[in-house]
């Protein structure tokens, strides 16, 4: 063995001794604190509960997976929560408007695609950084929401709550909604040549085009995927709460949709991430926000002790990422 | 106690993943002495110079300078210890001044209350350019100056900050004649002001101009010193080599082969103009230019990965009858080999079998990924190029360099297209490697591949070419035939030394 060969092998002991042991923690960490739980808020646990955070962070979870396609190919999607809110309320509107739940499913869904593809044309066509790029479609969907909601809240026809907003056996419409996505999103990302194709994107955009891949086109998708994902979301949200308002997207929805991808192993520099984690990461912020009001604390409080634990989280994470590469 | 020179770097240790990229490197230097370090790309003295310029910081070693130990962690270290490195591409601002570039790291002794003072600073900058007998007024905005000024600019800049060390990296690459012969008058001088004058290339003959005593590096390691007044361009060849090695040499005939791809009026001002060329079955094509002469730029215009101004591209279908193809169609059905590998050629952080099957996702996608069969795939080809890889899950990155290389060819050649492109197939990879590829690109050829190459090594184009075009300012300058492809012509040509007949 020459020297080279001795310090490649020592090198890589290292790491995946270290990648072992990062692992070993985080698991250790992660059932003590669930132990801790149940001895300390055992209602934590009740089925109705924890039925309960499945629905809430369906939607969440929803726009999260659309999330990780633009955040797997490198960009980042700010615009997800108010491209749902929009629509939503766009929906609502020509409902009462129409009387008719299909033209309003049609109108989410046709506002949502409508500025996903501009995402996508602005940031692959014209060039336009996706940060800058959302930012303006978040900025733009804001102001047009309060235009048609003129800040009061538009009820949706019950026709439309029943549809969405049921429990077909014991399942609420909303978790059969997001498992749906969840399956087809994930075989897209990991099985086909399209999600190849995006992970390729978000690993290295130059030499993805050098190999023949049409940069340009599978952006657009990326970003037209994510806006359908909001209108889906938009369809869960409104049915499940009966109306559609400003209140659809408070200012910490948008980035609660990032920090759930963040949390669930993708990176803002892109080439990583699953829609499962997406998932995971909805359900852990979902959970840990519960969990707090379990213990009666306050709105603000939470909003800190989020903060603190995404830190936590997302060091550990890239901490873990650099050990890793070495 | 033997003497000490003024400066002293001993058993430097570098590691890169997979690579040791400075092993037990020892190398001194006195004042007043032009040193040459001579070695084949990926030979480590590339990593020396960027330790000493504090711009990597080595992993074992130490420094001793004036007799001193020192530590030279950042660029800060370095400038403390008066070193100053020229680089290969002039590290310039080039929306500032020329006068302000040299002053850069000292504008602030030009402020006051907050200003910058340009007069006395315009004063001062063309007092140390006509030091070096250059010719540039200093309030020229640097982008509009030539390549052979940036380097003026930074030779200013390293008096300015009175450097004991100079360290040149491969700076001739991208210069013209007159330009060089100024640059070896201004070492030369440097070397009369008693400073140490360190000097990277890969051409011999400036090592023997130039250079008092040369330092050989292979591998990472420092493999011969001699001092040039008795050392033979023989011995250096073989220090630099390493070992006898097998030269590959393309010796078929293609004269009355058909063509398969021919180029019209390719436009992308102001980086290529007016390129008409055809490839012929079989052909290695080569395009030969400077360092920035537009030749990576054609064939990125060819494949509509810049969008050119005009230009119509025909490819041979089928049917044998030459037709016009969008650059989008062309990248799909041809392989492309980039010019940097980490830039554009890998995905870094992805197994070798993602790599490989990259370009060709379609060909592994029945509905869904057939994994199982682009990993049967993927050792296939390592092991048919030789890639040193324990499987195919391998991560890139780990790889050494020539392993690299070789799994970018590995994904070309695996989409069996009948074009090729490849930009220099060979840099950073060493000699044994190097002559792997060729025998590779040859066996392609033979098969009746077309290949359009481009290499900066003249040794390349020499031996794999059977036609090469000359690049200059984007224009193709000139035509050079197989039978008189020679080193000296060109290097005139490219130079605009020589005119030729232009091709049709």
């Amino acid at each position: 063995m020459n020297i080279k060969e001795y310090f490649t092998k020592k090198e890589k002991a290292f790491s995946n001794r270290k990648d072992k042991n990062f692992l070993l923690t985080s698991v250790i960490l992660g059932v003590l604190f669930l132990v801790a739980i149940a001895i300390a808020k055992p209602q934590f646990y009740a089925f109705r509960n924890l039925s309960s955070i499945l629905i809430q962070s369906s939607a969440v979870a929803i726009m999260a997976a659309g999330q990780i396609y633009v955040m797997v190919s490198g960009g980042i999607d700010l615009s997800i929560p108010s491209v749902m809110m929009l629509s939503g309320c766009i929906g609502a509107y020509t409902m009462r408007e129409t009387e008719n739940i299909m033209l309003g499913v049609l109108a989410i869904m046709m506002i949502a695609i409508l500025l996903g593809l501009f995402n996508g044309f602005s940031v692959a066509k014209i060039g336009i950084n996706p940060f800058v790029a959302t930012m303006i479609t978040m900025i733009f969907s804001n102001g047009l929401s309060l235009r048609v909601t003129k800040s009061t809240s538009i009820p949706v026809l019950p026709k439309f709550t029943e549809l969405f907003g049921k429990y077909y056996g014991p399942f609420h419409a909303n978790i059969i909604m997001m498992l749906v996505c969840l399956i087809i999103l994930q075989f897209l990302l990991t099985k086909t040549a399209f999600g190849r194709s995006i992970y390729a994107i978000g690993t290295n955009e130059k030499t993805a085009q050098a190999c023949g891949i049409k940069t340009g086109k599978i952006k657009i998708q990326v970003f037209l995927i994510s806006g359908i994902m909001a209108g889906l979301a938009a369809i869960a949200l409104t049915a499940r709460i009966s109306s559609s308002s400003l209140s659809l997207a408070s200012d910490g929805t948008s980035l609660d949709v990032i920090a759930a991808a963040i949390v669930g192993g993708a990176s803002i520099k892109g080439g990583v991430g699953t829609v499962l984690g997406a998932l995971i990461g909805a359900f852990i912020i979902n959970g840990l926000s519960n969990l707090l009001v379990l213990f009666g604390i306050d709105y603000y409080t939470i909003q800190i002790i989020k903060g603190a634990v995404f830190i936590f989280i997302t060091w550990f994470d890239t901490i873990r990422a650099n050990a890793r590469r070495v | 106690m033997e003497k000490r020179m003024y400066f002293e770097a001993r058993n430097l240790h570098k590691y890169y993943p997979g690579v040791h990229a400075l092993n037990n490197v020892t190398i001194v230097a006195d004042k007043g002495e032009v040193l040459g370090i001579i070695g084949i790309n990926g030979a480590g003295k590339s990593t020396f110079m960027n330790a000493l310029a504090g711009e990597i910081c080595i992993d074992k070693g130490t420094y001793y300078i004036d007799g001193k130990e020192t530590i030279i962690r950042n660029q800060n270290d370095s400038g403390k210890c008066r070193i100053a490195l020229i680089h290969q591409e002039a590290v310039v601002f080039k929306d500032m001044t020329v006068a302000e570039n040299i002053f850069i790291y000292n504008l602030n002794k030009y402020t006051k209350a907050g200003r910058i003072q340009y007069k006395r600073l315009f004063e001062d900058a063309s007092k140390y350019l006509s030091m070096i007998g250059a010719d540039i007024d200093p309030k020229e905005i640097v982008k509009n100056i030539t390549i052979g000024e940036k380097q003026m600019i930074e030779i200013a800049r390293a008096l300015v900050r009175d450097a004991e060390i100079v360290l040149f990296d491969e700076p001739t690459s991208s210069l013209s004649l007159d330009e060089k012969e100024n640059l070896f008058r201004i070492i030369g001088e440097l070397k009369q002001k008693n400073k140490i004058v360190m000097y990277i290339t890969h051409f011999i003959d400036e090592i023997m101009r130039i250079c008092d005593r040369t330092v050989v590096m292979r591998d990472g390691c420092v493999t011969g010193e001699f001092l040039n007044e008795d050392v033979t361009t023989k011995e250096l060849v073989t220090g630099i080599a390493g070992q006898e090695v097998e030269t590959i040499v393309n010796a078929t005939d293609k004269r009355d082969k058909e063509i398969v791809l021919k180029v019209e009026n390719l436009n992308c001002y102001p980086v290529v103009r007016n390129v008409n060329f055809a490839v012929k079955k079989g052909e290695i094509l080569g395009l030969w230019g400077l360092l920035g002469s537009g030749r990576t730029e054609i064939v990125r215009n060819i494949l509509a990965l810049d969008k050119p101004d005009s230009g119509i591209v025909y490819k041979r279908n089928n049917k044998g009858i030459l037709e016009k193809i969008s650059g989008h169609k062309l990248l799909e059905e041809c392989a492309y080999v980039t010019e940097d590998r980490h830039l554009d050629g890998l995905f870094m952080q992805m197994p070798i079998w993602k790599n490989i099957s990259m370009a060709n996702l379609k060909k592994f996608e029945h509905f869904i990924m057939d994994e199982q069969k682009e990993r049967d795939y993927a050792l296939q080809m390592i092991n048919e190029m030789q890639i040193k890889a324990s499987d195919e899950n391998v991560l890139v990155e780990t790889l050494s360099g020539r392993n690299q290389q070789k799994v970018v060819m590995a994904r070309s050649i695996g989409k069996n297209p009948d074009i090729f492109f490849i930009d220099e197939p060979t840099r950073g990879v060493d000699i044994n490697a190097k002559s792997f590829i060729h025998k590779k690109i040859v066996e392609l050829a033979e098969c009746g591949c077309a290949i359009v190459m481009i290499s900066s090594e003249l040794e390349e184009n020499l031996n794999l070419c059977d036609r090469v075009l000359i690049v200059r300012n984007g224009e193709i300058v000139a035509e050079v035939a197989k039978k008189d492809i020679s080193k000296q012509k060109l290097m005139d040509l490219c130079q605009g030394i020589r005119e030729e007949v232009k091709y049709e």
